[in-house]
């Protein structure tokens, strides 16, 4: 299905086989092992004596005041331990602290509907019982009396007079808005030959579907009024600010306990309110409580991805296809509650114009509640809503001017001698080269055949398309964009944490701060481990997940946002320096001759003049950790190691919303062609090549894994993937019935293509690339743009095409072409 | 999966199921479970009594008469329609059959559960009817054969009622068949499905998931013109949803129409 081209893949390193450098190479994955043979441990997984399983009752409403709550019935239930109510959140809790200024920062959000339901789905009340099915049975016995109010959709018209209002406390469905302008837009558009006008875009509704749900399972220790969370959280740092001061308690009395995750996608940040309703219901009960998602309730009441509008888009060009900038007005919707939000309002400023050298850009940014399901990151998080904005602007003004798409790419693209590249808003690009990524990517679809292939397409009454997606995988955030948004906010920069011991029997073992959800941590970071004490991966243990309690963790650690090659392997490398150090200094002391004349290899610290004099690690190990008697007072040697790997960030000006907001930028350039079948709007991907450039690829195989993954997420969003709502606020794909996710038929045949563009700013030159920058959403938009163009010349302007909106710009061209316009000098 | 308390049945003999069937007011025969699991973890439908079929090898045979009847069981599974070489007889049976969701559902999916449930949007209420299939029905009262054509009455309902089976599905010979859908992704949800069979003289043409049932359209001419010129004058009023307004289904069923016919003709020939 798939295949790469030059530089042609490392091979694959047998275990035990010494190689020099294992960064690079394709070791044998650590997880997979306990993984394909059913050994992995979920939390799902873990059970404890007499325990109890939670079930939430869900409003059935979008939007209604929630007049009473009468759990007795179900309390009446032999195997019913007990229930949690909103009235009892409301007393036990307080509202989870907001990020946003006003209005935002008045919206209340609880474990449970407090007074009111805001979406379709939002847990009202909890009951626990013996079984799951149990606690269901008796969830319907729940009897809730609401009062239905008019639901708000349309994020659109949620700032006109008439619109309901979700959050009463706000005053205004406004979460946050500002104005961002860098360079001068007017002078821009004066000095320009035309400007492109475009009415509106929208980006839809629409979230990762991870094979896991979300679930914990609580335990609450009454004599020390600790909880343990043995969880799929992928954020814990994050979760337990939001936790712990809604449960009125300190940030040691969470315990998050993570091993193997089914995928998270940012989908398992905001899992906050559910499990402060499980923490209180593990106290009130005193047992043990689990709750587990059901695929629905993932669908309709966890998280999905942020809507977007662009409004008044206008671009400035030159006559010689040069851009000059862009305006635009955007509304975010994120559903009916903020949580990580008001991030979504700055995160796409990360990567401003896109991967062009426009420099002057004004965007009118407002973010809404609407009665639907809250947002959470999902992978691309606003920036790909954003990129999609700057590749439509590409591709819808080329067609309007007559421009190629591939020239004008070129023409605007920063330049690969250019980096580090400075945005307008004070970004610097760290490397790379979109030209190259971008022939390469022409090479694999053949591009010079398009036309002969667009001429046999038609030949059997097929229209065929061909399209391209520029995106950056911005990556190592730095926080202190968070206060461009709220300058109250005290947070800034970015860490995480390693720790790498030797014990006494030589084992090497290394804990890591991240929450690894499938991404091969343990892998990556042994290879890297093994270069610097020249061993090999096999004789390093990775302890696998995350414990709070006993991972070294800090502020920022989790796993999330791109980073893991950056701040994870940054962390890693830096600890296994110190311990390298040590051991050096360790084995001097022993034979007799200074640490720099002592090399780490083959499992040994030995003289490097004379190999003969070694000390393998085991015994390093056991004469520190067991036979230390006479060593020397100031040794300053432990073998057990630990790093923060801190990225260079400065604080951003908040005045100008300028500076640095990530470290580094991981290309993604893909080439789709679609054929469109005129009769039915039924199109199929024929041919698809994706090239990226995340500088070193420490684990080559693993980077191509995430690659083909954030392309499927990108071609599902692209074709079928979406979640609209009906006028009444009831989500229409609540299942995998209507939720069509791309099944294995569905994905194309994919060409594989990379550069290695390293970055000078991070220890190991590689950048994060997990999320990867929804790259193919833009390549089918494009593609479906030119294969239709002969019918009209229809724009397509929404991020998602089921054949129905297809077959709607084939039928009404006109419809879609109305809101575009060219303002020539 | 979060079932009701329910009670299940594994009957040894189509009598007992029967039986078992009509005794119970809540009773529902469980098949492949294809639909009826996953209405039940919804709690779309909350059967009292599961009868699973499964044990019942009386239903599922393929036998392949010298004039070239084919009668299928209930319970034979989409993958063994696929893989069967009497079923060959009617090739269109398992080219469709291979299109049903996965690999999983195909090894479970009956081609009984998938006439009995009558879906709008499953795949073989257009086809049997298209393929002059005759349903047998064993009820307590004895056994009835009922054409396709009169078996789909409504959404999820058939003329198998309460307390009744059916056993096998007979389907006359014939090669001339074609089927064409448009669906939610590869071998996805049907969003419209069209079947045609030009064996027997005039097009037999049925439309799926355009109303409660297969719509029949009658045509004498295997032009595309033609046959979409008849579907139009079926005056078709299928509903609208999240993957197709109303309009659009119309019109796709104009074309698919013609699709099937055409794939029927090529097949004939």
């Amino acid at each position: 299905m798939t295949e790469t081209v030059a530089p042609p893949q490392p091979k694959v390193v047998e275990p035990g086989q010494p190689q020099k450098g294992w960064a690079g190479q394709n070791v044998p994955r650590k997880e997979d092992k306990r993984l394909v043979q059913g050994e992995g441990v979920f939390f799902d997984d873990i059970k404890r004596h007499e325990m109890g399983y939670v079930h939430f009752v869900r409003s059935p409403y979008a939007h209604a005041r929630i007049k009473s709550v009468d759990v007795s019935k179900a309390l009446d239930v032999p195997g019913v331990y007990g229930t949690l109510t909103g009235d009892e959140v409301a007393i036990l809790t307080d509202p989870f602290f907001e990020l946003s200024v006003p209005p935002g920062a008045h919206m209340k959000d609880y474990a449970l509907a407090v007074g009111k339901a805001r979406f379709a789905g939002e847990p009202v009340a909890a009951v626990v019982a013996s079984s799951r099915e149990l606690a269901r049975d008796a969830s319907e016995l729940v009897e809730v009396e609401y009062e239905p109010l008019e639901p708000l959709v349309d994020a659109r018209v949620a700032q006109e007079g008439d619109a309901p209002i979700l959050h009463d406390e706000a005053g205004s469905n406004v979460v946050w808005d500002g104005t961002f302008d860098w360079g001068d837009y007017d002078a821009a558009a004066a000095e320009a030959d035309h400007v492109v006008k475009i009415k509106e875009l929208h980006f839809d509704r629409f979230s990762s579907t991870p094979l896991e749900c979300s679930g914990c399972l609580i335990e609450y220790n009454k004599g020390t009024g600790q909880w343990t969370m043995y969880c799929n959280h992928q954020m814990p740092g994050v979760g337990a600010i939001w936790m712990a001061p809604a449960l009125r308690v300190g940030l040691d009395k969470l315990r998050f306990v993570t091993q193997d995750i089914g995928g998270a996608f940012g989908n398992k940040i905001c899992l906050h309110p559910y499990f402060v309703a499980c923490c209180l219901l593990a106290r009130k009960l005193n047992r043990a409580v689990q709750w587990t998602e059901w695929r629905t309730d993932q669908h309709t009441a966890n998280a999905h991805g942020n809507e977007r509008w662009f409004q008044d888009i206008e671009v400035p060009v030159k006559a010689d296809g040069t851009m000059l900038g862009f305006k635009v007005r955007a509304t975010d919707d994120c559903g009916a509650f903020p949580r990580y939000e008001p991030l979504g309002c700055i995160i796409w400023a990360q990567v401003t114009p896109g991967c062009y050298r426009w420099r002057n850009i004004r965007v009118d940014f407002t973010q809404v509640t609407t009665n639907k399901s809250p947002v959470s990151p999902n992978r691309g998080y606003s920036r790909m809503q954003h990129l999609w904005l700057t590749e439509r602007i590409i591709d819808i003004v080329a067609s309007e001017l007559g421009l190629d798409p591939v020239e004008v790419r070129k023409r605007n693209y920063v330049k690969h001698d250019e980096f580090p590249y400075e945005t307008p808003n004070g970004c610097i690009y760290d490397s790379g080269d979109y030209a190259r990524c971008l022939d390469i990517a022409l090479e694999l679809i053949d591009y010079p055949s398009i036309e002969q292939k667009r001429r046999d397409a038609e030949s059997r009454g097929r229209l065929l398309g061909v399209g391209i997606g520029s995106t950056l995988d911005s990556g190592t955030n730095n926080f202190g964009q968070s206060m461009i948004l709220n300058p109250d906010l005290q947070f800034s920069g970015n860490n995480e944490v390693a720790t790498v011991k030797l014990d006494i029997f030589g084992e090497i073992v290394v804990t890591l701060g991240t929450v690894p959800q499938g991404q091969g941590h343990e892998t990556t970071a042994s290879q890297v481990v093994a270069d610097i004490l020249g061993c090999s991966p096999d004789d390093i243990n990775v302890r696998p997940g995350h414990d709070s309690y006993w991972n070294s963790h800090a502020g920022f650690s989790g796993t999330y946002a791109s980073q893991f090659a950056v701040t994870g392997l940054g962390a890693v490398k830096g600890a296994a320096d110190m311990l390298a150090g040590e051991m050096k200094k360790l084995a001097s002391v022993v034979l007799g001759c200074s640490a720099d004349d002592i090399e780490l290899a083959e499992g040994q610290a030995r003289m490097k003049a004379n190999p003969e004099a070694a000390l393998p690690f085991m015994a390093l190990g056991a004469i520190l950790n067991a036979n230390n008697a006479g060593l020397p007072e100031d040794l300053g040697v432990t073998l057990n190691c630990r790093y923060v790997y801190r990225p260079p960030f400065e604080k951003p000006d908040l005045e100008r919303k300028y500076g640095n907001l990530t470290l580094t930028y991981a290309t993604q350039i893909h080439a789709a062609v679609v054929e469109v079948d005129p009769d039915t709007g039924v199109y199929e991907i024929v041919d698809y090549a994706a090239v990226d450039d995340c500088g070193k690829r420490i684990h080559p195989q693993i980077v191509e894994g995430q690659v083909h993954g954030a392309t499927a997420q990108a071609l599902g969003a692209a074709t079928h993937e979406t979640f609209p709502y009906d006028a009444d606020g009831n989500l229409l794909t609540p299942n995998f019935y209507d939720y069509h996710v791309p099944h294995a038929l569905d994905m194309p045949p994919m060409k594989n293509g990379f550069i290695e563009s390293e970055s000078p700013f991070t220890p190991l030159g590689a950048k994060g690339m997990g999320e990867g920058g929804g790259a193919g959403i833009h390549a089918i938009c494009a593609a479906l743009q030119d294969a239709l163009r002969a019918r009209g010349k229809p724009v397509v302007t929404d991020s998602c095409n089921p054949y129905h909106r297809v077959w709607a710009l084939l039928q009404e061209p006109e419809a879609s072409r109305a809101g575009v316009e060219v303002v020539s000098r | 999966m979060l079932l009701r308390e329910v009670e299940y049945a594994r009957p040894a003999s189509v009598r007992d199921a029967v039986r078992l069937l009509s005794e119970h007011d809540g009773a529902r025969a469980l098949a492949g479970g294809q639909t009826l699991i996953n209405v039940m973890k919804s709690r779309a439908a909350s059967p009292d009594v599961l009868v699973d079929l499964q044990d019942l090898a009386e239903l599922k045979a393929i036998d392949l008469a010298a004039d070239g009847t084919l009668t299928v069981g209930s319970m034979v599974t989409y993958t063994e329609l696929v893989e069967s070489v009497e079923a060959r007889a009617r090739p269109i049976l398992g080219d469709v059959c291979a299109t049903i969701a996965d690999v999983q559902v195909r090894n479970r999916g009956t081609i009984g559960g998938n006439v009995c449930s009558n879906d709008p949007t499953n795949h073989l209420p257009p086809l049997m009817v298209a393929l002059g299939a005759t349903m047998t029905i064993v009820g307590t009262d004895g056994e009835r054969d009922v054409p396709a054509e009169d078996f789909f009455i409504g959404v999820y309902m058939t003329a198998a009622g309460a307390g009744e089976l059916v056993t096998k599905i007979v389907i006359p010979a014939g090669k001339g068949d074609g089927f064409a859908a448009v669906t939610i992704g590869k071998d996805g949800t049907c969003i419209v499905s069209a079947a045609a069979s030009l064996d027997g003289g005039a097009p037999r043409i049925a439309i799926g998931c355009v109303d409660a049932v297969p719509v029949r359209v009658e045509v004498s001419s295997t032009a595309a013109d033609a046959v979409r010129e008849a579907v139009r004058a079926a005056n078709l009023d299928p509903p609208g949803d999240v993957h197709a307004s109303s309009g659009y289904r119309r019109h796709l069923a104009e074309v698919l129409a013609a699709r099937a016919v055409e794939q029927a003709e090529q097949r004939r020939n």
